[in-house]
């Protein structure tokens, strides 16, 4: 790549700035860069199907030759692209005939595709599932089939953009498992934009910075991490990288678990106890929410999804409900605010029967629910009438709800956006936006479906920020996630859902420090070694105190 | 492309007609109910030809086929209320705003689509070409349709067209010639239907006329369809 | 849609399927005959039988039997020619004739309803996709595409749903309520699948979608059974096809009801369409007999190897 440069049409600014950038042959590149650098219009220019609308300069070669000399059909097999939504990537409804897709554009003879199918379906696995529906799949296995369509075209370089930020945690590192796999065992060169740090950057040859449109740093990941010590980006990277930055020794930065003992063991005296204050939390008051013995089934054929569930919320906490994918977290959400009707056991809000509130009551002044995907919330053409849509429905004047609407878009620094198309906003914008929504129904609790789900490092650090600011402002907070870190740095309370039941209700610090598997990195490197310890922060704080 | 020319007119100017009459021929009795049958059938081939040979961006093939899906789920979204369905409402939009070829698409595979939820049979062809048809003429009429009042009116006509059509060809099957009589009953009896036929045709097409148009317009501009 | 590949029958080739429905929609629907009637219900009640559950199937069949006595009796009302007066309704005679005629067609189109029914699920959305995509692929294309949707839309309709509600907006149970509440869903999913829609567009760029020289895949083989299949179809509906030519079997209501004639070729023509309509029920039930045998003969040899281990020569003696 030459001295490129790019903008997109009615922007102001360069979206990228005289990039001069050479990846060889088989390298494996992670991108990174906080939202706005231009990471996916770097990575789209690669692909000349997908090249931004908007005005280029500069040249990209491809093997010696520019993108454009190249022919379609070399562009399209040796260049393949995955994209960050597993299941809109899907074109047609059976698993085979997904993965002939493009063998079939690039018009091979059908012996020829049957054998390449056959052929990717069991380097994949995916020949147990290979005649089923596309749609019976789970975001996994969609994902992994998306891979392979492009994989069974044989590129030469694949481009992938936030693959695995739709997926849950263990599907996600599957699938930067197989990427590596496919790097090491096929010798395919790739390029991978992701804010999963943790995993892919011990993964990674090369490790590309973007700031703002132009490259902040292309070397190794030792190196990139060894100068982004002073950077705002030190937080997005892995547990290991900040806590060598925060000790300073001279030598090989740690980058993975694995390292990060064998570093810890190097340089401190362990087994002492971590001491937190926060592991002193104790709820307070009469429960918000109680749940007794509840059960719930969607049909009568059906299995349970909830077997007998207790649990109390108390005011003022944050509330967070973890659980491997599909295990009916989200269900119970909704079974809690009685959208599904238990068949079994009693709900109380405030000591009164779920039951006995009226939708509209329930909704207006009392609870609210943030889906997991925003996009569900917004109905308008602009974010202001989706606010002032509900400021109406509470009986509110236009005058009164412009006010308030001015007076929340200030607090969440949302005015610049009120006018902008709700789908033109960033993920985190939109979550913003839409918990902006939420709150305008002057809710006492707020229940959150998966909202890190997609969120970069930068978006899960403002909704940390608003659940703080909300737990100041008196709300309680329920919040049903798989991001074991997001959980350990921002809950009161956890409580972990498996096979129907509320298992391990206790405060956050306790929890995590127990748990094996289903915990933080920090703890997982610290097993054995120091106890107790949860956090980054935790972390660096016991090392500082035992050299 | 020449040879192609030649088999499409092989295949509308000898080939339909030659299926009907010797069709005709060999089911006397049921001469009425084939022909029927064989237009509706016949009568999807040019659409679907016209829309093969048409060189469609990928990005409007996505967006046909989203708008074709769309009129199948809005049938279920109103389970809870028999007959006011916006399948007709959506055909129109698209035949509008995506061409007439693709108007009849999505009418007829909406057709084809819903029946597979609902149950095929052999009124299916018969429910393709209407749906398609309106779709089509949605489609050539695109400029005046831009009118508001002459849409509805449009969406109300195609109300009392679909149920017609039905109406007739149930007559025409069953007694293969056609009876007054048996017609006036069969519009009796399908009045309050045919009544609801328009009056959600005019409904959705009054609610999703304009956020159909603005939404297709936005992505029309930010991705250069 | 209820199995994927359903048993011997819909393991055909789609080519072989489609000519087999085809041919024998077309001879039910416009054959207006007594016996075509009587055969293809009885030729599809059995096969239908076997592909579907048992407790739809009762209602179903409750549901046709109320069918097939309001049409016959409607057409008494209806029509009134013929010759043979049962009684008089207001001066019009209400015949023979018209009840037997409107008996006929029942019985015709309740067989083809049930003939779709298999249809439905033996000729499954890939198979009609397959046959399509030969031809036109482009508008097969869109055709799959929206089949793939279909499933994605309704379950964030869902999802959209239950957010909506949860917002306290139009959440009530009257209609006015529900009706505004769907229109809003509709809105918003008819935004959401817009906006995402050009991920797909992307992704089918991505893989090439656009080349010149399109080639069609698909899983089916035409083997050889299937071409015996098909010949054996052909055979049976051009014989019966002749007879109907030949005028060999014809049959009208009005004035008189003609009788049903049993001659030669006309039996000739009976037992072609029999055998048309028997076929999928026949070729199920031969092929669950070969299962039954193998599975014995399995449980034989399973049975033998038993018994070898018995006469091993370091078992020797607890045999003797």
């Amino acid at each position: 790549m030459r001295q490129v440069s790019f903008s997109y049409p009615d922007a102001k600014k360069q979206a990228l700035k005289q990039i001069n950038l050479a990846i060889e042959e088989g390298a494996f590149v992670v991108v990174c860069g906080q939202s706005g650098s231009g990471k996916s219009t770097l990575l789209r220019l690669f692909k000349r199907e997908l090249a931004p609308y908007g005005e280029r300069s500069g040249e990209i070669l491809y093997k010696g030759k520019t993108l454009e000399s190249l022919g379609e059909r070399e562009s399209a097999a040796e260049i393949g692209f995955v994209l960050q939504n597993p299941q809109q990537q899907i074109v047609t409804d059976k698993v085979w005939s997904e993965l002939a897709f493009g063998l079939e554009n690039l018009g091979l003879e059908k012996e020829a595709i049957r054998l390449r199918v056959g052929e990717t379906a069991n380097y994949f696995g995916i020949h147990s599932w290979f005649r089923k529906n596309t749609d019976e799949l789970s975001g996994g296995q969609q994902q992994l089939l998306n891979l392979a369509s492009v994989i069974a075209m044989s590129p030469k370089v694949l481009i992938l953009d936030e693959p695995a930020s739709q997926l849950d945690p263990i599907a996600a590192s599957e699938f930067l498992a197989a990427l590596k796999k496919l790097n090491e065992d096929l010798g395919i060169t790739v390029l991978l934009v992701e804010h999963r740090l943790e995993e892919a950057f011990s993964m990674a040859d090369k490790v590309l910075v973007l700031e703002e449109g132009s490259v902040l740093k292309y070397d190794t990941p030792q190196k990139v991490s060894a100068f982004l010590k002073h950077h705002a980006m030190l937080r997005t990277m892995p547990a290991a990288v900040r806590l060598f930055h925060a000790c300073s020794y001279e030598e090989e930065c740690p980058l993975n678990v694995k390292e990060g003992r064998a570093f810890l063991k190097k340089h401190f005296t362990c087994g002492k106890k971590a001491e937190h204050k926060a592991g002193k939390y104790k709820p307070k008051g009469e429960p918000v929410f109680e749940l007794k013995e509840v059960w719930f089934r969607y049909e009568k054929e059906e299995p349970d999804i909830m077997r007998g569930v207790n649990l109390s919320i108390y005011p003022g906490e944050r509330f967070f409900v973890l659980g491997g994918n599909g295990c009916g977290k989200t269900t119970m959400l909704y079974v809690m605010t009685g959208i599904y009707k238990a068949y079994r056991g009693k709900i109380f809000l405030w000591g009164k029967r779920i039951k006995e509130y009226s939708t509209e009551q329930l909704f207006h002044n009392h609870v609210a629910v943030l889906p997991q995907n925003p996009q569900t919330v917004f109905l308008k053409n602009t974010v202001r009438e989706d606010l002032e849509e509900i400021c109406l429905s509470m009986n509110k004047s236009r005058e009164e709800s412009r006010q308030e609407i001015e007076q929340i878009a200030r607090k969440f620094g949302l005015t610049p956006l009120l006018e902008q198309h709700p789908y033109d906003l960033s993920g985190g914008e939109q979550q913003k936006c839409a918990v902006a929504k939420m709150l305008l129904t002057k809710p006492k609790v707020l229940l959150m479906d998966e909202p890190t789900k997609g969120l970069d490092g930068e978006g899960k650090e403002v909704l940390a920020e608003l659940l703080k600011e909300l737990k100041e402002d008196g709300l309680t907070t329920v919040t049903v996630t798989h991001d074991v870190e997001f959980a350990a740095e921002n809950s009161d309370r956890c409580g972990l859902f498996f096979d129907g039941e509320m298992l391990a209700v206790t405060d956050a610090m306790r929890f995590f420090a127990g748990n094996h598997f289903y915990t933080t990195a920090a703890n997982r490197m610290t097993r054995g070694l120091f106890e107790g310890v949860v956090t980054v922060g935790q972390l660096i704080e016991i090392c500082k105190k035992n050299r | 492309m020449k040879s192609r020319t030649y088999i499409r007119i092989f295949l509308y100017f000898i080939l339909i007609p030659a299926v009907i009459l010797v069709g005709i021929h060999i089911f006397q009795d049921r001469k009425y109910a084939f022909v029927t049958l064989a237009v509706a059938i016949c009568s999807c081939i040019p659409p679907f030809i016209g829309y093969e040979k048409r060189s469609a961006d990928t990005g409007r093939i996505v967006v046909l086929a989203v708008l074709t899906a769309l009129a199948v789920i809005g049938r279920a979204a109103f389970v809870f209320l028999p007959g006011f369905k916006p399948v007709t409402a959506i055909v129109i939009l698209t035949g509008m705003y995506l061409g007439a070829e693709s108007g009849f698409l999505c009418g007829a595979f909406s057709a084809l689509l819903s029946n597979f939820l609902f149950g095929q049979g052999p009124w299916t062809p018969l429910q393709m070409f209407s749906w398609g048809m309106i779709g089509f003429f949605a489609g050539i009429l695109a400029n005046c349709l831009a009118r508001h009042k002459i849409l509805l009116l449009y969406g109300a006509f195609s109300g009392i067209l679909y149920s017609v059509l039905m109406d007739v060809w149930s007559v025409l099957w069953f007694e293969d010639a056609f009876s007054w009589k048996r017609y006036v009953a069969m519009f009796l009896v399908s009045l309050t239907s045919t009544v609801m036929y328009m009056v959600s045709n005019v409904v959705f097409l009054l609610l999703l006329a304009k956020p159909f148009g603005e939404k297709l317009s936005r992505i029309q501009k930010k991705y250069h369809l | 849609m209820e199995q994927g590949i359903w048993g011997r029958f819909g393991a055909f080739h789609p080519v072989v399927l489609f000519v087999y429905f085809a041919s024998l929609l077309v001879l039910l629907i416009f054959q207006f005959h007594p016996v075509v009637a009587l055969l293809g219900l009885s030729g599809g009640l059995p096969f239908l039988f076997i592909i579907k559950s048992g407790s739809k199937i009762k209602k179903m069949l409750l549901f046709y039997l109320l069918f097939f006595f309001v049409l016959t009796v409607t057409n008494l009302f209806f029509t009134h020619e013929g010759q043979t007066p049962l009684f008089y309704i207001n001066d019009k005679p209400v015949t023979l004739e018209s009840g037997i005629y409107g008996a006929v067609m029942a019985a015709l189109l309740i067989a083809v309803l049930i003939w779709c029914q298999c249809m439905q699920v033996i000729l499954t959305s890939d198979k009609i996709l397959y046959l399509m995509g030969k031809s036109i692929p482009r508008t097969a294309l869109v055709f799959t595409m929206s089949f793939r949707f279909l499933p994605l839309f309704l379950r964030q309709m869902k999802k959209i749903a239950r957010a909506q509600k949860a917002m306290g907006l139009y959440a009530g149970d009257s209609v006015y309520d529900k009706a505004k509440g769907g229109v809003r869903i509709l809105s918003s999913l008819i935004g959401w699948s817009l906006e995402n829609a050009m991920d797909t567009a992307c992704s089918m760029k991505a893989r090439g979608y656009g080349i010149r020289g399109r080639n069609d895949f698909s899983l089916f083989r035409f083997r050889k059974s299937d071409a015996l299949m098909l010949a054996l179809i052909l055979v049976l509906t051009g014989t019966v096809f002749l007879g109907i030519v030949r005028r060999d079997i014809t049959f009208s209501c009005y004035p008189a009801v003609s009788t049903v004639s049993f001659t030669l070729p006309a039996c000739t023509a009976y037992a072609a369409f029999g055998i048309l309509t028997f076929l999928p029920f026949l070729t199920e039930c031969r092929e669950r007999i070969k299962w039954k045998h193998q599975k014995e003969n399995i449980h034989d040899e399973r049975v033998g190897d038993a018994t070898g281990i018995f006469f091993l020569p370091g078992c020797k003696k607890t045999g003797a």
